[in-house]
């Protein structure tokens, strides 16, 4: 028995999988939230190439792959897909457990499958200069890794806190040639605005994407990069699933289930919308999407902040959307605007297509572990949200008795995240019943600082 | 208000000592590990809008934001739906429009 199945460089896909094609219930315009208008392919010119807002909109179910594309993706595509027999021998589940390593690319995740499409048409459109924002630098690394295989100038606006805190992905980035500064910074006016009212600002990913856009907007021949969320950046990463689809055929098995996790939905549309079209065309097979419960898109909705009462005495409730039923009605009229999940995925969410779980950051990180000590490769973090789901999956076959066969995205390797096991493993992730005069601490701290 | 030091406004992250700031937490849209301290003030001196989500299991976050916090700053923080990535796209354009 195989431990992993290769597909060879020639049987790679050669088409992208467009799912817009295929969903029972098309997917809304996004509305310009100040006219309620669709937003026009025109609105997006300024920062990205019409080659890809062709595609952002595209219904056509396959779309070529440019030999220039597949010539860099063949540098560590087509990825491995792995059998888990120590993970499975260590749950003595029924279940055969396959992952699909996305973490042999480059930069160590799956995202350079987008980065380096994004890249070659922002080259074909005759851009010179790209710019983004990373918070700790894994999409950043990606887009530098890709940039520098079409020659093109990058600037990567990365969290100040990141930059100070987390050095390799920055050196990552520099040693492709991107240029990387810490945001909020001296080079647009978003940046020195942030940095007058505190030239120590941490930042966050919310003015590092305002730098990153003023830049692109602002300068020539520019244009703004993003790895995820939108729905070409989804479609680049369905080679996963393509592969594996392919890679599955090889060995005689198909998912009984197909999980990813979920963060803005790029990875896991890319293991899962191949298999979501078999189900939408009648085939029997599970998609979960694995997320936080910290940060829930899909398991709930957003805290926002509401009385809870006509006489308007309860200054902060959390009103979470509950799971798939309800739909708050500014998101629905909005067009499933979900923060920070793909419009797509939230819609396959909506339609039945797809299930989600949640999982907190004890449970993934105990579940990475597990998965480094049986299979030996040290998973992302959030590739963690996967692995916790699979192994709950493995579980259930076990205790059903049932030979289930589980496909799961392993959408990257952890050694630049070393911290967080760090942290992990020392008990600073636990839960902790925070003594009052810390809290009375911190309250002084911010009120002085306000 | 932000108290003016040395001339200049002072910092927005508040200077804990490591005793005080002793949980760490993995920051999903940052990709690191990072503290309570900088999830209660990163948004201009206010919490990020995530914040309740990520620590309501282990601290009670409600009351500490409700003390740390008025009700003004509260509402602004956690008014309205969260905005999407697509309409923070056209807020930013909208305003570079509107200054240039």
């Amino acid at each position: 028995m195989n431990k992993k199945i290769f597909l060879s460089e020639q049987d790679m896909p050669r088409e992208w999988y467009n799912i817009q094609a295929d969903l029972p219930n098309p997917l809304p315009p996004p509305l310009n939230p100040e006219t309620g208008e669709p937003i026009s392919p025109d609105m997006l010119a300024p920062i990205f190439p019409m080659n890809l807002i062709e595609q952002e909109v595209s219904t056509e179910r396959w779309i070529k792959i440019p030999d220039e594309v597949l010539e860099r993706l063949v540098m560590y595509r087509p990825s491995p897909l792995c059998r888990a027999y120590s993970l499975e021998k260590f749950l003595q589940t029924p279940a055969r457990i396959y992952y699909k390593n996305e973490g042999v690319s480059p930069a160590g995740s799956h995202k350079p499958n987008t980065a380096i499409a994004q890249a070659y048409y922002n080259k074909v459109a005759g851009i010179k200069r790209l710019t983004t924002e990373t918070g700790a630098g894994q999409w950043g690394s990606a887009l530098a890794f890709a940039c520098n295989q079409f020659d093109l100038e990058l600037k990567i606006y990365m969290v100040r806190v990141s930059y100070n805190q987390k050095p390799y992905r920055r050196i990552m980035m520099e040693t492709w040639g991107g240029k990387c500064v810490p945001s909020p910074s001296p080079d647009t006016t978003a940046g020195r605005k942030f940095l007058e009212q505190n030239a120590d600002h941490p930042g966050s990913l919310g003015i590092a994407i305002s730098e990153a856009i003023e830049d692109a907007v602002t300068s020539e021949n520019t244009k703004y990069s993003l790895g995820s969320v939108l729905n070409h950046v989804l479609m680049h990463q369905t080679i996963i699933g393509l592969e594996a689809e392919k890679q599955l055929k090889m060995v005689g098995d198909y998912p009984d289930v197909v999980i990813g996790c979920a963060g803005g939905g790029s990875n896991f549309a890319g293991i899962s919308f191949p298999f979501i079209r078999d189900k939408i065309y009648g085939k029997n097979v599970r998609i979960v999407a694995s997320e936080p419960t910290s940060c829930p898109t899909l398991t709930k909705g957003p805290y926002v902040y509401d009385f809870g009462d006509t006489a308007q005495m309860t200054p902060l409730l959390p009103m979470y959307s509950i799971g798939h039923e309800f739909v708050p009605a500014p998101i629905h009229a909005g067009g499933l605007r979900y923060h920070g999940m793909a419009p797509l995925v939230s819609r396959l969410c909506m339609d039945g297509l797809m299930e989600a779980k949640a999982y907190n950051q004890l449970e993934t990180f105990g579940a990475g572990i597990t998965f480094a000590r049986t299979e030996g490769f040290i998973p992302a973090p959030e590739t963690n949200h996967a692995i916790a789901c699979a192994i709950d999956e493995a579980k259930k076959a076990k205790e059903e008795g049932k030979e289930k066969v589980i496909l799961m995205s392993w959408s990257g390797h952890g050694i630049i995240d070393l911290p967080s096991y760090d942290a992990f493993m020392s008990g600073k992730l636990e839960d902790y019943a925070m003594p009052d005069e810390e809290i009375q601490g911190l309250i002084r701290d911010l009120r002085r600082c306000k | 208000m932000r108290a003016v030091v040395d001339g200049r406004f002072a910092s927005t992250t508040p200077d804990l000592s490591p005793q005080k700031d002793v949980m760490d937490i993995y920051c999903g849209q940052l990709g690191m590990v990072t503290q309570l301290t900088y999830c209660v003030s990163m948004n201009e001196g206010l919490p990020c809008r995530n914040v309740i989500g990520c620590w309501e299991a282990r601290v009670d976050i409600m009351a500490l934001l409700k003390r740390a916090f008025t009700e003004e700053e509260l509402r602004k923080c956690f008014s309205g739906l969260p905005k999407s990535r697509l309409d923070r796209i056209m807020e930013i354009l909208r305003a570079i429009d509107k200054e240039t």
